[in-house]
Order: structure tokens, then sequence, then C-alpha cells
């Protein structure tokens, strides 16, 4: 038999459990929205940043430019690639003997030349220009490894700019004898003209400079440990002597 | 489940009007209650030992003594019933209120996505269709810096060869008025021998030795043009 007290209690407490029911309602809804845009939305961030530059080339064939050796009975071509807004690399037998260099971009601008100046230790050579480069990559910290993909940006028999792969192999000493130290050896497809191009790494920094190939279509590199000693020995470059004043 | 016959049917057969063939005995447990304790007044004996006119017994009083408790109790549960309906009802209302304004607003923002998607897969048949362009165009422009280039190099080239061309002119040139000069003089040599008594010995032998310096001067030029010729453009 339930008695009435614990009966009042049952009732109280069915009281009190209702009123807390409706103490658990979510709360009425609030007025409707105006506008269920949000006023800032995030902005994606770009996977890859593309081929993003005024003329949509690439950093590494901005830099590329081609050099026209005009001696004083003679006519030669190379490539080179700018390091800064004013000043490229090259080999030194591109600019040898020269009575004017002619530099023209990857777009056909020509740049006009205030001054060269060759290295004695390796086939390296700096020239100053008049009016600024396109652009100028980084130089890479150390020299690649064998087996690291390089790409070889340049102007092969003076004809169209273009841009070949390859992997390094080893080095080597100089089979020419123009280098202190050792060189880079790569199967990278290279050809007359191709000397001073830039060899890049696969985050288009400079990791050498092509100077040579042998008969079975290997490319020899200076390395950029090698061209980053010289550049920063002020004496290591002396101006090139002209074939007109022999 | 109108035939259900069963031990715990809540209906049960139909039992007989009579005092009953329910004994104080029973034994299911939910009709035991009133059989056991057919009143709850300690003194009214006959409950217990006439089982058969329990039912018949008038009302116990203590349950006209709670009722007025309950119906209050009651009264305050429906109140508090319909004030909880009236509100989910209001609730139920405005949520539907909210629900189609955002419905509204939700179809509005469809259709802009609609309009949004279509101009988005035109701009990118677009950017398809400039990627395009511009990848031609950087073969063209490629192209055409190439041909400058090699329009620079041939006008170098032209350039030498004219040098070169110019050279060789002057010193065939040279080689030429040195001869003529050397046949001249040869020529009044020659005139001057025909006639070699009229002439004083020293001064014809002194003319002689010009002659040959003259004709030493067209030897030489001549070397050189050979020199020009064999060196070619580009020695």
């Amino acid at each position: 038999m339930i008695r009435p007290t614990a009966r009042r209690t049952a009732l109280g407490a069915a009281a009190v459990l209702l009123l807390a029911g409706c103490g658990v309602l979510p709360p009425m809804p609030g007025p409707v929205p105006t506008d269920l845009v949000p006023s800032s939305a995030p902005v994606p961030t770009p996977s890859s940043s593309g081929n993003l530059s005024p003329d949509g080339f690439d950093a590494a064939q901005r830099m590329a430019v081609r050099i026209r050796n005009v001696g004083c009975n003679s006519l030669s071509t190379g490539s080179g690639f700018a390091i800064d807004e004013t000043t490229l690399i090259t080999n030194r037998h591109v600019v040898a003997d020269s009575a004017d260099l002619q530099l023209s971009t990857y777009d056909g601008r020509d740049v006009a030349v205030t001054a060269s100046s060759t290295a004695a230790l390796a086939d390296l050579a700096v020239v100053r220009t008049a009016d600024p480069l396109p652009s100028a990559p980084g130089l890479a910290d150390a020299d690649p490894n064998p087996g690291d993909e390089v790409t070889v940006v340049g102007y092969p028999q003076g004809g169209q700019l273009t841009v070949t792969s390859g992997q390094v192999i080893g080095a080597t000493t100089d089979p020419l004898n123009e280098n202190l130290g050792q060189v880079l050896v790569t199967n990278a497809e290279v050809e007359p003209g191709s000397s001073g191009s830039a060899v890049l790494d696969a985050e288009g920094h400079v990791v050498g400079v092509v100077y040579a190939k042998n008969s079975t279509g290997q490319s020899f590199v200076v390395p950029v440990s090698t061209l980053r000693q010289l550049l920063g020995d002020e004496a290591a470059f002396t101006a090139s002597a002209s074939c007109t004043s022999g | 489940m109108t035939s259900a016959t069963g031990p715990h049917d809540p209906i049960g057969p139909p039992r007989p009007a009579g005092p009953s063939s329910w004994s104080d005995t029973a034994t299911r447990p939910d009709d035991a209650a009133p059989v056991e304790h057919p009143a709850t007044h300690p003194d009214d004996r006959s409950a217990t030992r006439h089982p058969e006119h329990s039912h018949l017994a008038p009302p116990p009083a203590p349950r006209h003594r709670r009722r007025p408790w309950a119906v209050v109790v009651l009264s305050v549960l429906l109140v508090l019933v319909t004030a909880l309906a009236y509100y989910l009802w209001v609730r139920t209302v405005r949520y539907e209120e909210y629900a189609a304004g955002i419905e509204a607003q939700g179809r509005a923002i469809g259709t802009e996505l609609a309009t949004l998607r279509t101009q988005h897969d035109g701009t990118l048949a677009e950017l398809a269709a400039v990627n395009e362009q511009l990848t031609t165009a950087q073969s063209r422009i490629t192209q055409l810096a190439d041909e400058k280039a090699q329009v620079g190099d041939d006008r170098e080239v032209q350039r030498q060869l004219v040098d070169y061309q110019e050279r060789i002119s002057q010193a065939a040139a040279n080689v030429a008025s040195a001869l003529s000069t050397c046949i001249d003089a040869q020529n009044q040599l020659i005139t001057y021998l025909e006639d070699a008594a009229a002439y004083d010995p020293a001064d014809l032998q002194r003319f002689k030795s010009d002659v040959q310096g003259v004709c030493n001067a067209a030897t030489v030029a001549n070397t050189e043009l050979q020199r020009q010729l064999a060196a070619g453009a580009t020695g």
C-alpha cells in the first residue's frame, strides 16, 4: 500500500520532472538571418604557383641569356644566366677574344654589356650589363649528389632557348684542365652553344655551369661550390682581353 | 487480440456472476491483492471471513478523503501540461517560420550558386583557351627571339664579310696601283735604255733602282693580297 505522503512526493517529483523537461528544451529560434553568406570567406591557398610571371615564362627561361661573341674575324655564340639584376655568369671561353659581346634575353630583347671579366682557375666569366636582366635565380647551397635530377637551360647551337634534363652521374677531374678541382658529370644533353648554361636542381636553384661535353654525350659542369668560391674572391676575376687590344 | 485467453490476458474470459469460483487462494498475483486485502479497515472482519461479499461493501472512507488532494495535483499538472503544449505549439510555429526563412535564403543562394557554377565552368573553359593561347604565344616569342638572334648573327657575319671584301678590295687596289706604277716606270726605263748614250750612266742606274723599288712594292702588295685571300673572312 502506497502512503499519501509517498504519493504526494511522487506527484511533486513528476511535476518537477515536467518542469525540468521544459528546461532542457532548446530555446526559441531567433529572427531569421538576413544573409547567410559570410562577409569574409576563407581564401583558398593555391596548390602550385605555376608559371606565375608577367608573360607566363618560368624563372628558368627568364634568366637565360644568349651571348654573341663578335671577334675580330670570328663569330660564336654561347649561353649565360643572371645571378642578379645586372650580372650574369657564363664560361670564360664564351667571352674570350671578343671585339664585342652582344646579349639577348629569352624574349629577344637586346641587353648592352658594360664589362666582362674572366676567372683564371675555372672556365667561368662574369658579364656586367647596363640594362636590367629579367630574372635571377638563387644559387644552391651545396653541389648536387649523384642521381639528382638536373635541368639545363641554354641556347644549344645558338638556336632556340631549350630546356633539357638529366641526372648527375658523378664527379671527376677536369678533362680539359681548365678548372681547378673536380667538376660534375651529367647525362643532360648539351651542344656547342650550351656553354655557360645554368644547371638547375629540382627547386630551380643553380647547382652548376655547363662548360664542355664529350663524345659519349656526357656534359661537364662547373659545380656551384666553385662558382661560389670564385664569386667570393674579388681577385679571382680579371678583365677579359679584347681581340682588338692585342 | 480478442482471442487472448492466456494467464496474462488483461481481460480474461467472462467469469460467472455468482459468488464465484474465485477463492481466497487464487494463484494470480495481480488478482490476489483485493482478495487477500479486501478492505483496509481493521475492524471489518467480515471482509476476511466472507470474501464473496467484499465487492459489495461500500468504498472505504479514506478514498473520499484523498480525492480533493489528487484533483488539485492533477489540475495543476493539467495546467502545466496545457502550458507546455501551448509553449511547444508556439515553438513549432516559430521554427516553421524560421525554417521557411532559411529555406528561402537557401534557395536564393542555391540559385546564385548555380549561376556562379555556370560562370565558373565558362571561366574554366576560357582559362583553358587562354592557356593554350599563352603556350602558343610563348612558342612564338621564343621562335621570334631565335629568328632575331639568327638575323643578328647573319648581320654580324655579313658585316665581317663586308669588312673582308673591303680589305681584299683595298689590297687588290694597292696591288693594281703598284703594278701600274711599276709598269710605267719600267716603260720609262726601257725608253731611257734605248738611247742610253744620251744619259748619264749614274742617273740611269739610280732610275733603274727606283723602278725596282716600285716593282718590289707591287710584289709586297700582291703578297698581302694573297695573304688576305688565304685568310678568308674569318681568318
